[in-house]
């Protein structure tokens, strides 16, 4: 008996044990709901030792940030993962570089004109140095932009460049032609992927090119432990800003959970991705501030247009008017830290439709709309996505609400690589995805998701073919004055939302945790952060 | 013993060969293509194809198995899909941090748990053993992913004690190798209690007593060493546990180590990574079998007899 | 996994069978940590049987209104992402935590105790090539082929069960085998080959009852670590297609709140601990009370 007894003690202290550990982690802070977005502006070049609000800069210059997977390689024209763009962002520099603005302005390129229909021409900044003490050249610019050619990654951004007309007139002027008026030239030598590489290095590296990056960029490499970090540290001879840190540990960390406990137990200075229900209290507590922006990136179900049950529009549009994509927002993106989504168009891009109707949310009209197709007693689809926690939650619950309409879902939950091949293979009928404008443009962006020409691309979840779409899409990138363009583009949303071949579920907002005594660090749509501003203050 | 040895050691190369196979087999049953993995955001029919070429993917079964066999013989552990690094640099950057951490967890549990283990049989049915036993069962019955984040709060976070992840200095070993060695620990503690507890009850051991020998001398001495028999199969079997529970705990602490790099290759499909990091592992828990089945023969000479 | 060789006992007549049963429960009785183990055991079984009577909430209806909700008077552990009452979830899931376990080692057990019959019986040639395969099985870690079984057949139920109880079967082959080893020198077994039984029946009738002891036991400890596997696999996202309420899965959707609403890792947490404990006592006392050699 008191064996029993010591017995039931024992376990009882366990579980009050257990119980008192996990609580101890939950935050006794309430989140604020209704924050200022903490947006830091910087005093770029601030040599002061004394800040104007009275903060004393710290002499420590060092900066370990948490970013989530680790990049294959930093050549540019490899694939494209938004931590190694990232990374390259810092190393490389462009032609040209997008401003606060989102409008293309110099970078590399001093200054440059388009000389007709088809040609341009880029003059180079003198006395650019490469981190291995180099000069910058055109030839450099040329041999860069006609390698992406040969691999399979970086070959589709360069297919509108006619780059056997690419030429280096002399040391530092380049004359690009292009195969037809292309209205998102300067948005693509913005791209990351059009970085300018040393040619000598590159060439003698050859198939191995990329785990000891040079360019020109405000950092160089110094080392790079495999699944561990890559440190880059500050180029002293940059054309540009100098960098204010002298070193950036990238850390990769894959387990969300333990970036943000790395990030407020002080273990790294930044989180380069801090998930949505982490955002409050990394905002709301002393130790810590959020960055956020919003970005082009859009969460989206996509219907295979290419598939029977959806071939037909009525079929899609009933789907949509049986979603409530307000409470899936708020559930699964969470309301804050995201802005709904009427159109593939994210907020703040030049073009967005801000008119389009919305599907409302109306089970009536669905089960309407289903008759209307020939499917009076419902139909049954497969959900093929990739299983993780958020995607589940989203899964979950339009099975729930779908079921009102008559729509029985199956569920599929697909593990990352057979989910690719199978997307990209066209065998599903429905997906879930996120995607963002590489080229910041919509013009752009809505061409990789709609074109038919584009049906078998990943960017094309939906596989949609229209003539009309696709006649307005292939004037939009041949026009070069912005404000047509932009009425074009207007007018593309009208058509492409009438086909509903997607439901616009959420723009999820880049969300970027730091120490809180971090300053000078810039939120961009592009989310391609730079670091050359970042101090630290007592 | 050394016909023995060399007779193990030959036995151990249809082992690894029967290992590649099924590694192959399953990975070339596996949907989902490195191709489309590596490609991403840009994958086109075209772009796929070329690639495809690239990393030798178009031929059959028999065709891949050969050629990767071949080049295995020759040392030639291939290269990565992704980084188009060798793989044997890959694997022999990841390899000794969980051969470190491994080993850290295991001496954690063999202390720990011999030493629990010792002291609950010598005390029998006293509270401390039963408090002791119940631990180690608990320990043994939590899912070490969860055990691995509520330490992280705790030590990393609430106290500011220990780092929260990654792997440079030895206070990171510490989370990663205590969640690692608690289920072995209750293992250990178990098995050392229960095998003492036969030994102790031995006439051998009347004798020594009768002989006048102090307690601690007979429990060291004589029920120690034959109760070891059980518990070094058991620390044998337990290192299969620890490099499969290495495979969480080094996602979540962020190390850089074989488990971690095996996940993450399966996931990107990545063949070279995962059937050469597959094969090491497999590689060292059979040499580590065999020096177990040596370490029984100095043990308990009857068994190394055996071994003739 | 813990292995151990057991001698079995030879036992021919009826009433000294029953009387043994009684011997081992009697054993099994006095073992005050085992019948703790049977207890929990009796809880989960209710909870699996009877988890609709004992609760009126639904475990897979959302109710967005009553999301992250502490545990409180209505909702005593509390309410989940979606607003679901995490006690009715938990209680489900005891369905599929015990189905998993039952079924995946039965799984392994028949296919080892097979493997391991015609290994230890026909010895030689046989012998070797199938203590090869099962040297190849526990050569790999068991998680990492959990993930290749599953990534290669697809993600679900079924196919976790699969995956392991293959990585199951070492265990059952080699204790079978032992104990068939021990066995075949024995006289009645000879006696029987001279009468001119088949294989087959000599295995089934003679062998097998022989060498129940340490596959009960085996089996019984092995449960506890299917459920961690099957946990382990939703946590990688690889197990369970939702909404199903497994326990795994749910830690694996609660590690995001883990901060602030932990009680939705805590208590699927806790059930596992509770299930895999309750096997490991169950099967440590039936070892107890199996082995004659342990008096208390």
């Amino acid at each position: 008996m008191r064996k029993l007894l010591s017995r039931g003690i024992a376990l009882m202290l366990v579980m009050v044990m257990v119980l008192a550990l996990a609580a101890c982690g939950g935050g006794n802070d309430t989140p604020d709901q209704g924050n200022q977005p903490s947006n830091n502006t910087p005093s770029p070049g601030g040599s002061d030792s004394t800040e104007p609000d009275g903060e004393k800069v710290s002499s420590k210059d060092t900066m370990i940030v948490a970013i989530d997977r680790e990049p294959a390689s930093m050549d540019p024209a490899g694939n494209t993962v938004s931590m190694k763009r990232l990374m390259e962002n810092a190393i490389y520099d462009t032609l040209l570089k997008f401003d606060s603005e989102l409008t293309p302005t110099a970078a590399l390129a001093e200054s440059w004109e388009q000389l007709d229909d088809l040609t341009w021409q880029f003059n180079l900044r003198e006395g650019v140095l490469f981190h291995n003490g180099e000069e910058m050249k055109a030839s450099d610019v040329v041999y860069s932009f006609k390698r992406l050619e040969d691999h399979a990654t970086s070959a589709p951004n360069v297919a509108k460049l006619d780059l056997d007309a690419l030429e280096a007139k002399d040391d530092y002027t380049v004359i690009l032609k292009t195969t037809e008026p292309y209205a998102f030239l300067e948005a693509l030598l913005c791209n990351q992927g059009m970085s300018i590489v040393n040619e000598n290095v590159v060439s003698a590296a050859g198939e191995n090119y990329g785990r000891e990056p040079i360019g020109t960029g405000p950092f160089k490499f110094v080392s790079w432990a495999a699944g561990d970090n890559i440190v880059i540290e500050r180029n002293d001879d940059y054309w540009g800003d100098v960098a204010l840190l002298k070193t950036i540990t990238f850390r990769i960390i894959t387990e969300a959970a333990s970036r943000t406990i790395d990030l407020e137990s002080g273990g790294v200075d930044m989180n380069l991705l801090v998930s949505a229900t982490d955002a409050d209290r990394i905002d709301s507590s002393p130790d810590t501030q959020l960055f956020r922006n919003t970005t082009t990136n859009i969460r989206y179900i996509a219907f295979n247009t290419q598939k029977d049950v959806f071939k037909d529009k009525l079929v899609r549009q009933a789907f949509y008017h049986a979603t409530d994509v307000d409470i899936i927002r708020e559930v699964v993106y969470t309301s804050n830290y995201s802005a709904p989504a009427i159109s593939p168009v994210g907020p703040g891009l030049p073009g967005r439709n801000e008119n389009l109707e919305p599907y409302t949310y109306d089970i009536e009209k669905a089960k309407q709309l289903l008759a209307d197709a020939g499917y009076p007693n419902g139909v049954e689809v497969e959900f093929m996505y990739l299983a993780n926690s958020q995607n589940n939650m989203l899964a979950e619950m339009l099975m729930d609400m779908w079921k009102d309409a008559g729509i029985t879902l199956v569920l599929k939950p697909t593990e990352s690589a057979t989910l690719t091949s199978a997307l990209n293979a066209g065998e599903h009928e429905m997906c879930s995805a996120g995607t963002s404008f590489q080229l910041v443009d919509p013009g752009d962006g809505l061409y990789r998701f709609f074109h038919t020409d584009n049906m078998n691309a990943s960017t094309s979840r939906s596989k949609l073919s229209n003539p009309d779409i696709d006649a307005l899409l292939d004037q939009i990138i041949v026009t070069t004055d912005a404000e047509k363009r932009n009425q074009m583009v207007k007018d593309v949303q009208v058509l492409i939302h009438e086909e509903a071949p997607f439901i616009y579920l959420a723009h999820p907002m880049g969300l970027v945790g730091a120490s809180s005594n971090l300053r000078g660090f810039n939120t961009v749509v592009t989310s391609m952060y730079d670091f050359n501003y970042v101090y630290f203050v007592e | 013993m050394t016909k023995y040895i060399l007779r193990r050691i030959l036995m151990m190369i249809p082992v690894m060969m029967g290992v590649t196979l099924v590694v192959f087999t399953l990975l070339y049953i596996t949907p989902g293509d490195p191709v489309d993995a590596l490609l991403g955001d840009e994958a086109t029919p075209e772009a796929a194809e070329q690639l495809r070429e690239e990393l030798g993917l178009n031929g059959g079964y028999f065709t891949r198995y050969f050629t990767y066999v071949g080049n295995l013989l020759k040392g030639d552990l291939g290269i990565c899909y992704s980084t188009k690094q060798p793989v044997m640099d890959r694997i022999a950057s990841a390899f000794p941090n969980t051969m470190k951490l491994a080993g850290l967890s295991l001496a954690i549990a063999v202390i720990t748990g011999m030493l629990m283990g010792t002291i609950s049989a010598i005390k029998q049915n006293s509270i401390f053993d039963h408090v002791a036993m119940f631990f180690a069962m608990v320990g043994n019955a939590m899912p070490n992913f969860w055990q691995g984040l509520l330490l992280m709060l705790v030590f990393a976070l609430n106290w500011r004690l220990l780092p929260a992840s990654g792997f440079t200095t030895w206070r990171h070993m510490i989370l990663p190798a205590i969640t690692m060695g608690t289920s072995s620990a209750a293992a250990l503690a178990r098995m050392t209690r229960s095998s003492m507890l036969e030994v102790i009850r031995q006439d051998y051991i009347d004798t020594a007593r009768a002989k006048g020998q102090s307690e601690l001398r007979v429990t060291i001495d004589h029920a120690l060493k034959n109760a070891l028999i059980p518990v070094v199969t058991t620390i044998g079997m337990q290192l299969g546990r620890q490099l499969g529970g290495a495979v969480l705990t080094e996602s979540i602490f962020a190390v850089p180590g074989l488990g971690r790099l095996m996940v993450d290759a399966i996931r990107a499909r990545n063949y070279p990574v995962v059937q050469s990091g597959v094969l090491v592992i497999a590689l060292v828990f059979s040499v580590v079998n065999l020096l177990v089945d040596i370490l029984y023969a100095y043990i308990d000479p009857r068994i190394g007899a055996r071994y003739e | 996994m813990s292995v151990i060789e057991v001698k079995p006992e030879l036992d021919m007549s009826d009433v000294k069978r029953r009387s043994q049963l009684q011997e081992i429960w009697r054993r099994f009785k006095k073992n005050k940590r085992a019948l703790v183990g049977l207890v929990m055991l009796v809880i989960l079984i209710i909870a699996a049987l009877f988890a609709p009577v004992l609760t009126p909430y639904d475990p897979l209806e959302p109710n967005y209104a009553n999301r992250l909700q502490s545990p409180n008077g209505s909702h005593w552990f509390g309410t989940d992402e979606l607003g679901r009452d995490i006690l009715t979830r938990v209680l489900y899931g005891t369905r599929i935590s015990l189905t998993v376990g039952l079924i995946a080692v039965t799984i392994s057990c028949i296919a080892g105790c097979v493997l391991g019959s015609i290994a230890g019986y026909y010895g030689g040639k046989i012998d070797n090539v199938i203590m090869r395969f099962i040297d190849v099985i526990m050569a790999i870690p068991a998680i990492l082929l959990n993930i290749s079984i599953v990534a290669a057949l697809g993600t679900g139920l079924e196919n976790v069960m699969i995956a392991i109880g293959i990585s199951s079967i070492p265990g059952y082959c080699r204790i079978m085998r032992a104990s068939i080893l021990s066995l075949s020198g024995q006289e009645f077994i000879e006696a029987s080959k001279a009468a001119g039984a088949k294989d087959l029946h000599i295995i089934v009738t003679h062998i097998w009852p022989n060498s129940l002891a340490p596959i009960i036991i085996q089996a019984t400890l092995r449960i506890g670590g299917a459920i961690l596997a099957c946990a382990s696999m939703s946590f990688i996202g690889l197990g369970i297609v939702p909404p199903t309420p497994e326990w795994g899965a749910m830690l694996s959707t609660g590690r995001d709140f883990l901060r602030d609403a932990p009680h939705l890792t805590a208590f699927p947490g806790m059930a596992i601990m509770f299930s895999v404990l309750a096997m490991n006592l169950m099967g440590d006392g039936l070892r107890d009370a199996l082995d004659p050699k342990l008096k208390d």
